[in-house]
């Protein structure tokens, strides 16, 4: 299973790196890729540059809202429970949009990569509100699930509250950018999404058996020694962590974290052994197809991922939620 | 083996005191234990208590010499096995997986052939045996309760802390159960308690019965001595008639006053 999803995501990238608004060609974009000497500077840009470092991103992205979203929806016990909907994305885009439209930046002496550290600042700074919420006594999943939705209204009305404000050059980079687009990717971004992810991952892995014992109920868990209340808080910051830094360097993008644990779900089930590398997997197979389908869809342009994930993503999430009805019903 | 005792244990959840000054008198192992007292007086929250998930303000459990209070959790829990009384999750693991959770427990996913053995056993004994490749999510509220009692049964522990183990069960289900737990209880030689809210299976089980009311344990005995007494109606607000059957056994018809 693993093995045809890595296959299957090897193939994308090469896909992903052959495709584009420049025709270099299968071949020729290969030898590239392995042979960088034999290029033309030009080929070199696009290839090593430009492409290169969009695909792996998509897929670094990808892998991290993928388990981003897992997580969240297996600490708050909630199958909805994803960046975008525990207000992170919306937090990224109101920073974003401080940055692009007021010049504000939250962090001073930022200098280029502010509208990046403001929406990561922010995107960190909800994701830290939602963690003191959980050590309040009493507070439950579902009350920080409607916390989580109560920011992604306030920042919602605050980045509209900016929008309105702004001149017609910023609102389209405001805009532009919670679209959300990999074209911004370079390869410090890819070294960071890679290094926080592999950590990250690390960290889940070894608290997997917990994470699974958790799903069993709380109260069961607890009394199969598991500290829920920390595993919640330790696992909600690494999450928090991935999901600020995927949001803050691409941009809203909807839908993976919530689509990439639930076809990992109704693949593997809900042991974290296989539910947290598929959920990956999946997540990056996603971006990846975005990635590729935003560039093929009209030769020349490239489209905002943000837009296509939901596009491509909603009918084959619905297509897989069918098929699974139709296995029950034999 | 150790017998289980607890002194002047209180117990607030915030401001609210919900266990007081609770006492009972040792629990000797391979006898089982019925806990009964009305709703909300307090049941979960001992089991919650004496399992160590939470903190009583003062009072003391001790289970033979050990100071159960001054165990970290982790290995109080090696001691005490509590089934909680929610027993149904919305998850897709397997009731295959859940069982050999409980049994490894935190010693981890790696698992030997012997593992597979008793836990393909324990689901097998307790008539689950056709549902291990089931998803939790898709069992009947029964059949949930049977995986969860299963799951505490293939525990091993010096204490077992049932909190209903029968409530969603059928009858013929709830003498089953029972009388497993009854069984493991004396063959392993080790303290049990289970809570229950009929007291015609709680006469029918108990070596001993605990009756809870208002956060306080107010009677300990055998059945013969508690079951009968006057304050039953009293604990219950219901007028209460018991008659012994032709086996001895005790039957308790409640009227409402
Ligand atoms: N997590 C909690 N926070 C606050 N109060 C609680 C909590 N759990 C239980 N209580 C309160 O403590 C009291 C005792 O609850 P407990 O669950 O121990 O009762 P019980 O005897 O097990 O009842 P039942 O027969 O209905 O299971 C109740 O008044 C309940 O409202
Ligand atoms: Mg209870």
């Amino acid at each position: 299973m693993v093995i045809a999803a890595t296959t299957l995501l090897l193939a994308c990238v090469v896909f992903d790196i052959i495709t584009g608004p420049a025709d270099l060609g299968f071949w020729r974009t290969l030898t590239v890729v392995f042979n960088p000497s034999v290029a033309t500077i030009q080929e070199q840009v696009i290839v090593w540059d430009l492409r290169l470092p969009v695909a792996l991103m998509a897929i670094a992205v990808g892998a991290m809202l993928g388990v981003a979203g897992a997580e969240m929806q297996t600490i708050l016990n909630n199958p909805l429970a994803d960046p975008f909907t525990l207000g992170l994305s919306s937090a990224a885009s109101f920073g974003a949009a401080l940055a692009i439209a007021l010049q504000w930046s939250i962090v001073p002496g930022m200098g280029d990569i502010i509208v990046t550290a403001n929406a990561f600042v922010l995107a960190m700074a909800t994701s830290l509100l939602l963690f003191g919420f959980t050590r309040l006594r009493g507070v439950t999943p579902e009350a920080m699930i409607l916390v989580g939705i109560a920011m992604l209204f306030t920042f919602n009305a605050l980045l509209a509250f900016l929008q309105y404000g702004a001149s017609e050059l910023e609102l389209a980079q405001i805009i532009f950018w919670q679209l959300g687009s990999l074209a911004r990717a370079s390869w410090m971004k890819v070294g960071v999404c890679v290094t926080v992810l592999v950590l990250v991952m690390g960290y889940l892995i070894s608290r997997s058996w917990a994470l699974t014992a958790l799903r069993m109920g709380e109260e069961k868990a607890a009394s199969l020694g598991v500290n829920v209340s920390r595993l919640r808080l330790a696992v909600l910051l690494a999450v928090s962590l991935l999901s600020a830094i995927a949001v803050s360097f691409v941009g809203t993008v909807a839908f993976v974290g919530l689509v990439g644990p639930h076809i990992a779900r109704l693949i593997v089930g809900e042991d974290q052994r296989g539910f947290l590398p598929i959920s990956a997997l999946a997540g990056a197979l996603i971006m990846s197809g975005t990635s590729i389908a935003s560039k093929a869809i009209t030769p020349g342009v490239i489209y905002p991922i943000g837009m296509i994930t939901s596009l491509i993503g909603i009918p084959f999430f619905i297509s897989l939620i069918l098929s699974q009805r139709k296995r029950h019903w034999q | 083996m150790n017998s289980l005792l607890a002194r002047d244990i209180n117990v607030s959840y915030g401001q609210r005191q919900v266990l007081r000054d609770v006492r009972f008198d040792a629990l000797e192992p391979g006898k089982l234990a019925v806990l009964i007292g009305p709703n909300a007086s307090g049941k979960s929250t001992l089991f919650k208590t004496i399992s160590g998930l939470l903190k009583p303000s003062s009072g003391l459990i001790r289970l033979g010499d050990i100071d159960l209070g001054k165990l970290p959790v982790k290995q109080r829990l090696s001691h005490v096995c509590f089934m909680p009384q929610s027993f149904s999750a919305n998850a897709s693991l397997t009731v295959f997986d859940v069982v050999m959770m409980a049994h490894k427990q935190v010693k981890g996913w790696r698992v030997n052939s012997d593992d597979m053995q008793s836990v393909g056993q324990a689901c097998y004994d307790a008539g689950i045996g056709d549902l291990s490749e089931a998803y939790i999510s898709e069992l009947s509220g029964g059949q949930a309760q049977l995986v969860s009692v299963t799951q505490a049964l293939i525990r091993r522990a010096d204490v077992y802390l049932f909190d209903e183990p029968t409530s969603a069960l059928d009858l013929r289900h709830q003498l089953e159960v029972l009388e497993r737990i009854k069984q493991a209880i004396k063959k392993r030689s080790v303290v049990g308690i289970v809570a229950l809210h009929d007291l015609n299976l709680a006469a029918r089980f108990a070596d001993t019965i605990l009756v809870m009311q208002q956060g306080y344990i107010v009677l300990q005995g055998t059945p013969d001595t508690v079951i009968p007494a006057a304050n039953l109606a009293d604990t219950y607000g219901v007028s209460i008639e018991v008659s012994t059957g032709p086996r001895r056994e005790l039957s308790v018809h409640a009227y409402p006053v």
